[in-house]
Order: C-alpha cells, then sequence, then structure tokens
C-alpha cells in the first residue's frame, strides 16, 4: 500500500515526533524543528501541520492531565501510527534513492 | 463517600500562577470555539502560547516573554483563521456559520471604512477654483456685480479635487483699475473696471482678474410660461450697471423655489409637472422673481377642469384668419403669451359669455380675458391683427 504524499514541513515534524517518542508534544516539536533547522515555525503552522498529519492517519494524538502551565489545558502528545512509520521508511528509501549515484559536492578542482 | 469531580480537558484549573501570559483569558478559547474553530486546535495553541510565555518570564523577564507572546499571536493568527473557516465549512453548526459570516462581515465593513478613509483624505493644499456664483472659472476671472464690498471667497483644493479650509487665503492688489482689496478678499466696485488681485495661500499663489461691474437693476422676461415635455425654454437674464449702460458680465445665481415643477440647467427651464412656482434672480445686491408656469398641452378650451391644472394650446394663425374655440364653463382666465421671436398682435372677441378683455398694448406683449360662462356653448375668437401670430393660449381656472 502506498503511503499518503507528505511535503517537506511533514516529513520534519514527522521526524521530530519519532525522535521525541513520549515527550512528542506542540512546545518540544517546535524546540525540536528549531535547533534542527534553524527555523521558528509559528504554534499555528506547527499544529495546522500535526492536524494533517493526524488525519491523514500519519500520527495519532492523546491529551495529558490539565496543567496549570498551560493555564489549564491540557498537552496532546503525539505518537507515529503504523501508517507514519511506514511513510518515514519510504521518505528515507526515496531520498536514499535519489542521492544515490550523486558524487561528494564541493567546489571543483582545477 | 464523595469524590473529587474529575476534571474536564479545557476547563480552568483554579488561578493561574503568576507568571501566567496576561492574555491568556478562558474566554479567548471559547469566543474562538464560538466561531467555529475547533476546541483541541484552539486549546493546543493557546497551551503552548501559555507554556512557552512562562517559560521565556522565568528566563528573560515578563516584558521580553509579553513580545514573544504578541509576536507569536500574529504568526499563529492566519493558521488560526484558515482552520477556523475550513473547521466550519466541514462541521460547522447553522449558528456558527451565521456568527463568522457576521464577524467576516464586519471586519470587511471596517475594511472598507478604512481605505475609504484613507482615500478621501485631504491632501495639501494644490490649487484654486473659482466659486459658482462669482462667474465663469478661473480663466476669465471673478465678476463682481455687487455696489457693496464683497468677498471674493476663492475655494482651495487639494490635487484630489477636495475642498479644504480657505479661511488662510490672503489677498493683495495687483495691477489695473485701483479697487480697495483686503487681505481676506473683500473688494469693493464703485465703477465698471479690471483688476488683478494675487491670492496666496503659503506656497500656493494665483493671480486672477476682478471684472467690476456694479448693478443697479436686473431686468428680466416676465412670467414664463413653458409647455410640459418642452425644454427649449431659457431664462434671459439682464442687468443694468450703475453708469446706466447695460451690464457685460453677470455673475447670477437663479434658483426654482419648487424645484418638482421645474429645474435649471443652466439657463435652460426643464419643466417637470404642471404647475406656479417662482423663479429667484439674485447678482449683486439686486435681487428679481419671475413667475413660472408649466402648463399641459391641450387642443381645446373646453377641456379645462374646475380647479385643474393651467392648460396651453399651440396657436398658429395667419394675418387675418380668424379661431373660434368653444370655452368650458366657469370663471377663466385666458391668456396669449406670444412667442419671443414673432411680433404679432391678437384680439379677443366673444359669444354667449361675459368676458373683459385686456388688449395688447403692444404687438409680442400679452392679451387677457377673463370670462364667466354660466353655460356650455360660449366662444372665444381669437384673430390675427398684425401679420402672422404664433403663441400659447394658456388657459386657468379664476382664482
Amino acid at each position: 500500500m502506498t503511503s499518503p504524499s507528505i511535503g517537506s514541513l511533514e516529513l520534519t515534524i514527522l521526524l521530530a515526533v519519532a525522535r521525541l517518542g513520549d515527550e512528542a508534544y506542540g512546545v518540544a516539536i517546535r524546540r525540536d524543528l528549531a535547533e534542527r533547522t534553524a527555523r521558528e515555525h509559528s504554534i499555528g503552522a506547527v499544529y495546522t501541520t500535526l492536524q494533517r498529519l493526524e488525519d491523514k492517519g500519519l500520527l495519532r494524538s492523546r491529551s495529558s492531565e490539565p496543567l496549570p502551565v498551560r493555564g489549564g489545558r491540557s498537552r496532546r502528545c503525539f505518537a507515529l501510527t503504523g501508517a507514519g512509520a511506514r511513510a518515514l521508511q519510504e521518505a528515507r528509501a526515496q531520498a536514499a534513492s535519489v542521492w544515490a549515484g550523486v558524487p561528494p559536492l564541493g567546489p571543483k578542482r582545477a | 463517600m464523595t469524590s473529587r469531580p474529575a476534571h474536564r480537558p479545557g476547563r480552568p484549573l483554579g488561578r493561574f500562577s503568576a507568571a501566567a501570559p496576561p492574555h491568556a483569558r478562558r474566554s479567548t478559547d471559547e469566543w474562538l470555539v464560538a466561531l467555529g474553530a475547533d476546541a483541541r486546535f484552539v486549546a493546543d495553541v493557546l497551551g503552548d502560547l501559555a507554556e512557552g510565555y512562562v517559560a521565556r518570564a522565568a528566563t528573560g523577564g515578563r516584558f521580553a516573554a509579553s513580545c514573544w507572546y504578541g509576536g507569536e499571536v500574529v504568526r499563529s493568527t492566519p493558521h488560526i483563521v484558515g482552520h477556523t473557516l475550513a473547521n466550519v465549512a466541514r462541521r460547522g453548526t447553522p449558528g456558527q456559520r451565521v456568527r463568522l459570516a457576521g464577524l467576516i462581515a464586519t471586519l470587511a465593513l471596517v475594511a472598507s471604512a478604512l481605505v475609504a478613509a484613507v482615500l478621501t483624505r485631504d491632501g495639501p493644499p494644490a490649487r484654486f477654483a473659482v466659486n459658482a456664483g462669482h462667474g465663469g472659472g478661473a480663466d476669465v476671472g471673478v465678476v463682481v456685480n455687487h455696489r457693496t464690498p464683497v468677498r471674493i471667497a476663492l475655494q482651495v483644493l487639494d490635487s484630489a479635487g477636495h475642498q479644504l479650509d480657505a479661511t488662510g487665503v490672503r489677498y493683495a492688489w495687483m495691477s489695473g483699475m485701483r479697487i480697495p482689496v483686503s487681505a481676506r478678499g473683500e473688494v469693493t466696485c464703485t465703477r465698471r473696471g479690471d483688476a488683478v488681485v494675487r491670492a496666496m495661500l503659503g506656497a500656493l499663489a494665483m493671480e486672477l482678474a476682478v471684472h467690476c461691474e456694479p448693478l443697479r437693476k436686473l431686468l428680466g422676461d416676465g412670467a414664463k410660461y413653458v409647455l410640459l415635455g418642452d425644454t427649449t425654454q431659457l431664462l434671459h437674464v439682464e442687468g443694468t450697471a450703475l453708469d446706466g449702460r447695460p451690464a457685460e458680465r453677470l455673475a447670477s445665481r437663479v434658483r426654482v423655489l419648487d424645484r418638482s415643477i421645474a429645474t435649471l440647467a443652466g439657463a435652460r427651464i426643464m419643466p417637470r409637472r404642471a404647475g406656479r412656482t417662482v423663479m429667484v434672480v439674485e447678482a449683486g445686491n439686486e435681487r428679481m422673481t419671475v413667475p413660472l408656469m408649466v402648463v399641459e398641452r391641450t387642443r381645446s378650451l373646453a377641456a379645462l377642469a374646475p380647479d385643474g391644472h393651467p392648460l396651453a394650446l399651440l396657436v398658429r394663425l395667419a394675418m387675418g384668419e380668424v379661431v373660434r374655440l368653444p370655452v368650458a364653463v366657469g370663471h377663466l382666465w385666458i391668456e396669449y403669451v406670444a412667442e419671443s421671436s414673432t411680433a404679432s398682435a391678437v384680439y379677443f372677441d366673444t359669444d354667449g359669455a361675459p368676458c373683459w378683455a385686456e388688449p395688447m398694448a403692444v404687438p409680442g406683449a400679452r392679451a387677457r380675458l377673463e370670462c364667466n360662462a354660466r353655460a356650455s356653448g360660449a366662444t372665444v375668437a381669437l384673430v390675427a391683427t398684425e401679420g402672422a401670430a404664433a403663441g400659447l393660449l394658456v388657459l386657468r381656472s379664476a382664482p
């Protein structure tokens, strides 16, 4: 079965969720993205993408207990589904295939 | 046994901590959800904002945290709006759709008002313009028909044509006939002649000709009779200057008291309905009223109904030709109004009704007849006595 197509930010967030494991919730995911891509994505952009990935069946989520630090709101923790894991594997294989045969890149020597 | 009720996600857990963000109120969640936003999405975004604020306030202080909070709200707003629209489109209740449509309409209204305010705002003074009551425009300058001091009162416009405050305009006499000119633009014309006056407002300046032609008297045609549907009639106004000669330039203002009967397009009279009114002509210190009667066209003098609108018959007679017309029962006024281009004369003759005729004094003037026909069968004859006659026979009930 072919996995749904995923975009660049979707792939990056899926990878962050895979790395963070049980700690994959909004603030941690944004922090991970900022460290690895050197870009501050807005909270709205991250949650819109997380929602889309959940709608595609690549992520699932659960709510934590309400926390005072969040103004009495719960954290929503995300985890990869089986389809999400497969999508990551396919993305990795596709990237390897695309990069295969490319010589080391760098300034040409005369 | 009593148990503590389970806390529902999305409900506040008592008071916020001291470092809680200033804007994160529960009403924000409720407001967004009421508009149709997904409750879980709103709670996630606002929860992350609150958590981020607390973390930053602890390390960088509340001011830095508030700045970050505000920036994140701005950056996330498009996503929240987009998500809300998509959510309402997919799963919204009719109430949510109505509320969201109302909000969008309100925002569109506010945006339109802002755009309109920007487009209609006044710019810096760009040019002067001559008021309509002062003559034909900047190329002909200003016509002054007053015998007493009068303000020139130029208009000041910006580049978009908006009228600006003109109280700061200053005036000075430059050349031509010597006339007193005050700094505020009051000129005094005691005789015929031309002068050049300079108007200044900041860097804006203009020289304009002031044509002095103080009026002694206004002259007109007398009462105007216009057929309903006839738009060829013009109002002629002339003036006599202080030196007794005809005025060459008139800066006159004309208005019709009852604009439901007729209006004016320049000097052209535009009849709208049958009736009587008055045109008021003003020029300089002079004022003149011209009665105006708009009449319906008829083919018979017998068509007049008691208390009905005035009627008019077009008359064309060769010299010596007689036309005999039956008149309606009642007390009537019949008036022959010669076309201005003809110098004809007519004579009334009556049969079967007591009538009092007021003959024409000179050809081209008006002839009047007052009749009191008590029974049908009365007639009025009209005879062209001096050349061909062309004009209107106006018929109305006597007051």
